[in-house]
């Protein structure tokens, strides 16, 4: 099933190509990983965006959350970015502000993260497939790496401090002040690079 | 001992990241740097959200969530 629509220079391609496909069950196997761990809140989000952007690919792409792709100044982005930072790194963690800023840059991402964003070919198209191979290898090897530790830690209770998860090792670095400011803000800087701000407009 | 592997295994996966960067860096023509393979892949609105989404949750799970039990048990 293959369908394409122009809309005002920008390319919308709704099909179940390799791409979609495959990262379809990413976020399904993520679903269920989180819901079988116990993560309840943590699997119904991804179950949920997992589900929507299926009938997205199965309705060719239709579902729209905003009428035209917002536009900021940089400087306003900065600040906006800036605060939510602040808030993050002075709020004690765990708690309820941590939730609400959360879930306000999740929102915000997510309808950003909706509107279609532009083709690039700058590269030959094997150079995109050879990085895109090594990357997802690399990311499967870790996440596999990852949940073999969350595995043998819950079935070995006496030795769980012989198979360390990430959050087990990150969690003492993240608990010290400097650490959690050095986190946040390189997560958000992660964010901004993930939404093309300061390329795509 | 096994908590020294892990953690190599973890250090290894990290390391494989940096060596492929810095190829890419060297020979974009033939193996795109991460930036550029991310410009390509996130085109496609799936990828696109499905990767936000992974970023969303890492911070959700650090920063927010309880990621280790404090009981221990």
């Amino acid at each position: 099933m293959a369908s394409k629509a122009g809309l005002r220079g920008l390319t919308v391609t709704a099909r179940w190509t390799v791409s979609v496909t495959l990262w379809t069950i990413v976020l399904a196997i993520m679903s269920g990983f989180q819901l079988w761990r116990g993560a309840y809140v943590d699997g119904i989000l991804f179950t949920l965006v997992t589900l929507l952007l299926i009938v997205d690919t199965l309705t060719g792409r239709r579902i729209k959350l905003l009428r035209s792709p917002l536009v900021a100044p940089r400087w306003v982005i900065a600040v906006v970015v800036g605060v939510l930072g602040l808030i993050l790194m002075v709020a004690p963690r765990h708690g309820l502000i941590d939730l609400v800023t959360m879930v306000v840059i999740g929102v915000a991402v997510f309808i950003l993260g909706w509107a279609p964003a532009r083709e690039r070919t700058p590269l030959p198209r094997a150079a995109y497939r050879r990085s895109a191979i090594t990357w997802a290898v690399l990311g499967v090897a870790l996440c596999l790496w990852e949940a073999l530790m969350f595995i043998l830690a819950s079935v070995m209770p006496a030795q769980e401090s012989d198979f360390p998860t990430i959050s087990v090792l990150l969690d003492p670095f993240l608990e010290w002040l400097p650490g959690k400011i050095i986190f946040i803000g390189l997560w958000l800087i992660a964010g901004l690079a993930l939404l093309r701000v300061w390329t795509k407009r | 001992m096994i908590r020294t592997i892990v953690v190599a295994g973890y250090l290894l996966i990290v390391a494989g990241m940096v060596v492929s960067e810095v190829i890419a860096r060297s020979r974009p023509q033939s193996f795109a740097p991460v930036d550029d393979m991310l410009d390509n892949i996130m085109t496609n609105r799936t990828a696109r959200i499905g990767m936000l989404a992974a970023w969303w949750w890492f911070g959700w799970h650090f920063i927010f969530a309880q990621t280790i039990d404090p009981l221990g048990d």
